[in-house]
C-alpha cells in the first residue's frame, strides 16, 4: 500500500479531520531543527542520527533505521538505528540488484514513501524480520538527492520508522517523514560536496605545504597571507614571523621598488615566469631565487593579490660560475697542452725530415729505416693531436662555420687530386662521378675539405691494392646535395655500423695494424656535417665494400623565409 | 735567390731545423729568440721576409706582427704557430700575417706557402 501524495495534495478540502494542530506545529519545528542540523553540521553520522531521532520523537516511536546507498551504488547499508536489536537489521547489507523483492528495492524503484499499517499482513515482509523486532506498523521514506540526473531524483537511501503497536499514519505524518527524507538528501548532497571539496582542498594544501619551493600568497599591498614550509626553508622565517608582514622584508637593500614593478607588470600582462631575483634570508645571507609571480583574482576579475613561487638557486648560480671558470681553465689548459705537444713534435719531425731529405749528409740503409720509423710515428702523433684539438674545439662549441657557396664537384676533384699519390701507391682506381657538375652547397669550405679528406682517406686506407674508390656528388631531393664515397674494401658488419662514428672507435679486424688512425676522423666528420644541418651514414655488407654518405644544404636555411617576407610586404 | 729572412722562435731546436731547411731552399737566414729581438734586428737590417712563432717570452708574435705592420705594411710575414686550433692559427692572417703554418707541419706545406707569398719557386 503506497501513499499517493500527489493526489492527496491536489484535494485539500478532503483532508482528514483528525489533523492535530499541535502535532503539526511540533512537526514544523522538528523539520526546522533537522534542516538546521543538516545544513550546519558537516558530520554525516550526526545528521543521520539527529534526523532519525527527531522523526521517532514526532511519532512517539522507538524503533527506526536509516539505510544509505553504499558508494558502490548497489548495497544499502545501515548508518543509523534506534531501538533495533537483531543483527539482521544492524549488520545486514541489502543488495539492490538481488532478484528477491525487498522494501529497499521498492523504495529505490518508486522513490515514494511506503506505508505498512500491519507488516504481519504485508507479503513484502514474509521473512519476518519486522515481526522478530516486534514491529507491527512501519513507514519507509526515500532519501533523494536534489541533483537530478536524467530528469529523475537520485536515490541515496531510505529511513524507516516503526511501532510495536498498530498505528494509523496520518497524512501530515507521511508528509513530514517525506520532508525529512528530502531534507536528509539535501544534507547528504552538501556533505558529499563538502567532502569532495575538502578532499581536494586538503590535497592541494598538502601539496603546497610539502612542496620544496617557497609558495607565498600576498594581498595587493604585498602583505603575506600564506607561507608554506618551503618558504620557511628558503627564507628562514617561520609562518608566525612571516604572515602579516610585507614581502618587502625579504628584499636586499636597494631593491625597494622591485615589488611595485612586479605588481605593475603582473597586473598588465599576467603571470611572470623565470624571474631571477635577489633575496635576503633571516640569517642575513643573500640568496638568488628563480621566481614566478601570478595574479590572484576575485570573483569580478579584479587583482586582489599575488602568488609568489620561489626556488633557491644560489647553489646553482655558484656552480654555473664555477663551471665558467673551469671552462676557461680547460681552454687555457688545452691551449697550453697544445703548445707543449706541438713544439717538441715540430723539433723531432723537422729534424728527422731534414736528415731523411739529406740535409745533414748521407745516411746508410739502416739509418734511413730507423728515421722513417720515427717519422711515421711522429706523423701519427701529430694527427692525433690535431684530431683531439679539433674535437675539443667542436665539443666546446668554439667552431664557427664560415659559410659560402661551395662548388662541391670542383672541391671533390681537388681533394681527389691531393690524395691521388696515396691511391697510386696501392694502384687504387680513384674516380669522381658528378651527376650535376655545377651543384653547390651552403657550407664552410675548409670543414667540407676536412670531411672529404677523412672519408676518402679512410676509403683508400681500407681498400686493398687494385681496388676502387668512387666519389659521387649529386642533388638529393629538394634543397640537399649528397656526397657518397664508395670503396671495394672488406666492408663493415651491421653491428659495427652504429659505432663507427663514436670517438676512438676502430673497426676491429686482424691485419689492419698498418691502417690504424686516431679513431677520431669519423667522429669529427659527423660533428662537422651535423653542424651544417646535414646527415652522415654508412651502408655496407661485409665483403661487399662500404659506402659513406653525407648531405649538405644547398641554400642558406633562412633565405627562403626572407624572400617570402619580401614578397608579402 | 739570396732572399734575406728573419726567423723568430724561442726554441733553439726549432730555429736550427727551420734555418737548415730554409738555407737548403736558398734563403739567407738570421734568427731571433723573441719579438723584442726581432724588432731590434728589423730596425738594424733590411729583410725580405719574416717567419715568426706566436708564443714567445718578452714579446709574442702577434704583438711583434702589429709593430712590424706599423713600420712596414708590405714585408711578407709567415706565422709558424703551435696554437691549439687551425681557427686560431688562421686568425693571424686577420692580424696582418700573409700566411700561417700550424706546427708540426709538412715541409711541403711550408714550401707551398713560401712560393705563394714570395711568388718564387724554391
Amino acid at each position: 500500500m503506497k501513499a499517493d501524495k500527489g493526489l492527496k495534495k491536489n484535494s485539500p478540502p478532503a483532508r482528514p479531520k483528525n489533523r492535530d494542530p499541535l502535532r503539526s506545529a511540533r512537526g514544523l519545528s522538528a523539520l526546522l531543527a533537522v534542516a538546521k542540523t543538516a545544513t550546519q553540521s558537516l558530520d554525516t553520522e550526526q545528521v543521520l542520527n539527529d534526523t532519525l531521532e527527531k522523526s521517532l520523537e514526532i511519532l512517539g516511536f522507538q524503533a527506526g533505521y536509516i539505510r544509505i546507498l553504499d558508494p558502490n551504488g548497489r548495497d544499502l547499508v545501515v548508518r543509523a538505528a534506534r531501538g533495533l536489536t537483531s543483527p539482521e537489521f544492524l549488520a545486514n547489507v541489502v543488495p539492490l540488484d538481488s532478484s528477491h523483492q525487498s522494501i529497499g528495492k521498492i523504495v529505490h524503484d518508486t522513490l515514494a514513501p511506503y506505508i505498512s499499517p500491519d507488516v504481519r499482513k504485508d507479503p513484502t515482509f514474509r521473512h519476518g524480520f519486522m515481526a522478530k523486532e516486534g514491529l507491527i506498523s512501519a513507514a519507509w521514506v526515500p532519501i533523494t538527492s536534489k541533483n537530478r540526473s536524467m530528469g529523475k531524483s537520485r536515490f541515496l537511501g531510505m529511513m524507516m520508522v516503526g511501532s510495536p503497536r498498530l498505528h494509523r499514519f496520518s497524512e501530515d505524518q507521511i508528509d513530514l517523514l517525506t520532508a525529512f527524507g528530502a531534507q536528509l538528501g539535501a544534507a547528504l548532497d552538501n556533505l558529499n560536496l563538502y567532502d569532495e571539496v575538502k578532499e581536494g582542498k586538503d590535497y592541494i594544501e598538502n601539496l603546497v605545504e610539502s612542496a620544496g619551493d617557497a609558495i607565498v600568497s600576498t594581498d595587493f599591498e604585498h602583505r603575506i597571507l600564506t607561507w608554506n614550509a618551503g618558504a620557511e626553508a628558503v627564507f628562514g622565517y617561520n609562518k608566525d614571523e612571516a604572515i602579516g608582514r610585507s614581502l618587502a622584508f625579504l628584499l636586499p637593500p636597494g631593491a625597494a621598488r622591485e615589488l611595485d614593478d612586479i605588481r605593475r607588470r603582473v597586473e598588465e600582462s599576467g603571470v611572470m615566469r623565470n624571474l631571477e631575483l635577489q633575496r635576503r634570508r633571516k640569517d642575513g645571507a643573500r640568496i638568488e631565487v628563480a621566481a614566478a609571480v601570478s595574479p590572484i583574482h576575485d570573483g569580478s576579475g579584479r587583482v586582489t593579490g599575488f602568488l609568489h613561487l620561489a626556488k633557491d638557486i644560489t647553489d646553482k648560480k655558484r656552480y654555473e660560475e664555477r663551471l665558467k671558470q673551469l671552462d676557461a681553465m680547460k681552454s687555457e689548459f688545452v691551449s697550453s697542452v697544445s703548445h707543449e705537444l706541438r713544439t717538441p713534435l715540430t723539433a723531432i719531425k723537422g729534424s728527422v725530415d731534414n736528415m731523411l731529405d739529406g740535409l745533414t749528409g748521407t745516411l746508410n740503409e739502416k739509418q734511413v729505416r730507423y728515421l722513417t720509423r720515427i717519422k711515421s710515428n711522429t706523423d701519427r702523433l701529430s694527427r692525433l693531436i690535431n684530431d683531439l684539438l679539433d674535437l675539443s674545439a667542436i665539443e666546446a662549441g668554439k667552431i664557427e662555420l664560415k659559410r659560402s657557396r661551395v662548388a662541391l664537384g670542383a672541391l671533390a676533384r681537388d681533394v681527389a687530386e691531393t690524395l691521388r699519390p696515396l691511391a697510386a701507391d696501392k694502384a687504387i682506381h680513384l674516380d669522381v662521378a658528378l651527376a650535376d657538375a655545377g651543384v653547390t652547397a651552403w657550407a664552410d669550405r675548409d670543414k667540407v675539405v676536412q670531411v672529404f679528406m677523412n672519408l676518402i682517406g679512410n676509403a683508400l686506407k681500407f681498400t686493398p691494392a687494385q681496388g676502387k674508390v668512387t666519389v659521387a656528388v649529386a642533388r638529393d631531393g629538394d634543397g640537399w646535395v649528397k656526397v657518397s664515397i664508395a670503396d671495394t674494401g672488406p666492408g663493415i658488419a651491421a653491428e659495427e655500423a652504429q659505432k663507427i662514428f663514436d670517438k676512438f672507435y676502430q673497426v676491429a679486424a686482424a691485419g689492419r695494424q698498418k691502417a690504424r688512425g686516431t679513431g677520431l676522423g669519423l667522429s669529427i666528420s659527423k660533428s662537422l656535417v651535423e653542424m651544417h644541418g646535414g646527415k652522415i651514414w654508412m651502408e655496407s655488407c661485409p665483403g661487399g665494400g662500404s659506402t659513406f654518405s653525407f648531405t649538405l644544404p644547398i641554400e642558406p636555411p633562412s633565405s627562403a623565409g626572407i624572400i617570402g617576407g619580401g614578397n608579402g610586404s | 735567390m739570396g732572399l734575406k729572412i728573419l726567423l723568430v722562435d724561442d726554441e733553439e731546436d726549432i730555429l736550427e731545423v727551420i734555418k737548415d731547411r730554409l738555407e737548403a731552399y736558398g734563403f739567407d737566414v738570421v734568427t731571433a729568440g723573441n719579438g723584442v729581438e726581432a724588432l731590434a734586428k728589423l730596425r738594424a737590417e733590411r729583410f725580405d721576409g719574416v717567419f715568426m712563432d706566436v708564443k714567445m717570452p718578452e714579446m709574442g708574435g702577434i704583438e711583434a706582427l702589429e709593430e712590424i705592420r706599423k713600420r712596414d705594411p708590405h714585408i711578407p710575414v709567415i706565422i709558424i704557430t703551435s696554437s691549439s686550433t687551425r681557427e686560431a692559427a688562421m686568425a693571424t692572417i686577420g692580424k696582418g700575417a700573409n700566411e700561417y703554418v700550424l706546427k708540426p707541419f709538412e715541409w711541403a706545406d711550408l714550401k707551398a706557402k713560401i712560393e705563394k707569398v714570395f711568388k718564387i719557386a724554391v
